[in-house]
């Protein structure tokens, strides 16, 4: 291979490290994965909300949430204050729209995280 | 003699206490409830005595409560309930039905600083009930008993505290309610309401999905302080006092937007000025639910 090549090479190398977003641990502590941004493949989306204490509270989360386009699933776990959502490929939902979402339903957003998954065969 | 505005109307999971519990932005909740409440103990100055007229005031009343939530933090609410009144004296029994007088309020929250499993927040109140209950027959006005409302404006406030963690809940509220003017030359006294509750939820321990049956009991105390009634700024002698109640209650959430709920008052602190009718006991019987009809 010639130098020039091997430069080029190298400066492709760079340049694609410096733009790819920084890999994160999945939520459930599985290994590290690439953080996908909106409008990629199917994602997981874990989005932490505070004051979730009693299902007459939360009910109005819920609906809010499976309005969303794209949405395939999502759970709401008490205990973690964790609610799990499951992008479908192309979906646009952007962390803005999950925030605002959840403080039209009276709570906060404290954290935002995002896992793809693998792309259904 | 009507119910306090500020404990008819509690609002939130325990049955008479409001709470600062969150309502979704443009989505309303319908609250309804049917209660029972007795006055059949003659008291003279804090003290049973004699009923030798058998007087005796029964109240039925069924509220209807539409909290609305207008933006994130404020919520309008509206409500009227509907009466039915039943006095009873030397043999003779009377009775009146009819609305009762309305109320208009805005909640805001002041304060929410929420957590994982639990919320931590403040809200105060504003409002005013209107005289849409009747106080007047075609022969003049009608016996204390039997009216359906106060007859005045009443202008209210007040605040509300809440703090859930997991399956502890506490709330609290203190609120103040004034006339705004005399009806039939009597002016009613301000009244001050302070409400403490502690919730327990019995089930489920844990929550698997937000769709577990939740059942909840609750352990409450209901006050009121009353200033006499006057009359050209005198104050009439047989109005006024301090009265407080137990109220113990259980809340049944079978689905996540329906709540089942009943409670009991029990009267455990009766100082009332002059000789007047006091509470015996209550029940109260209701639902809750959360519209989503209008949210995006």
């Amino acid at each position: 291979m010639s130098r020039r090549r091997v430069g080029r090479s190298a400066v492709v190398l760079l340049a694609g490290l410096a733009v790819a977003p920084a890999p994160v641990r999945a939520p459930d502590g599985g290994p590290r994965l690439a953080a996908a941004p909106a409008g990629g493949g199917p994602q997981r989306v874990t989005v932490t909300v505070t004051g979730l204490s009693c299902p007459f509270c939360a009910y109005g989360l819920e609906k809010r949430l499976r309005r969303l386009e794209g949405l395939d699933s999502l759970h709401i776990e008490f205990q973690s204050g964790q609610v799990v959502l499951y992008l479908r490929d192309g979906s646009k939902v952007g962390d803005q729209e999950l925030r605002r979402v959840v403080q039209d339903a009276g709570f906060e957003a404290r954290k935002i995280e995002r896992a793809p998954l693998p792309p259904a065969s | 003699m009507a119910p306090a505005a500020a404990t008819v109307w509690g609002q939130g999971m325990p049955f008479h206490t409001p709470t600062a519990l969150p309502l979704p932005l443009a989505e309303s909740s319908i609250r309804s409830f049917y209660e029972h409440r007795a006055m059949h103990t003659l008291l003279d100055n804090g003290r049973a005595v004699a009923n030798p007229q058998g007087l005796r005031v029964d109240v039925d009343a069924v509220p209807l409560m539409v909290p609305h939530g207008v933006t994130r933090s404020t919520i309008l609410i509206a409500g009227i309930p509907y009466l039915h009144k039943t006095f009873r004296q030397s043999g003779t029994v009377r009775t009146n039905s009819g609305f009762g007088d309305a109320v208009l309020m805005v909640r805001q929250t002041v304060l929410a600083a929420d957590f994982i499993k639990g919320n931590r927040r403040m809200v105060l109140f504003a409002g005013a009930t209107l005289p849409t209950g009747e106080t007047e027959s075609d022969s003049g006005p009608l016996p204390a008993p039997l009216r359906l409302g106060l007859g005045t404006v009443n202008v209210l406030g007040q605040a509300a505290y809440s703090y859930v963690n997991d399956r502890l809940g506490l709330h609290g509220a203190l609120g103040y309610t004034a006339a705004t003017a005399a009806k039939f030359g009597v002016r009613i006294g301000d009244r001050l309401g302070y409400d403490l509750a502690f919730g327990y939820r019995l089930l489920p321990v844990t929550y698997r999905t937000l769709h577990d049956v939740t059942v909840a009991g609750y352990l409450e105390f209901d006050g009121t302080v009353e200033q006499p009634a006057t009359r050209s700024g005198n104050p009439l002698a047989n109005s006024g006092g301090h009265t407080l109640s137990l109220s113990p209650g259980l809340q049944v959430i079978p689905v996540p937007n329906w709540a089942l709920e009943g409670s009991v008052q029990v009267p455990i602190v009766r100082q009332l000025r002059g000789t007047q009718l006091a509470p015996t006991w209550s029940l109260s019987l209701g639902v809750r639910t959360v519209l989503y009809l209008f949210g995006r």
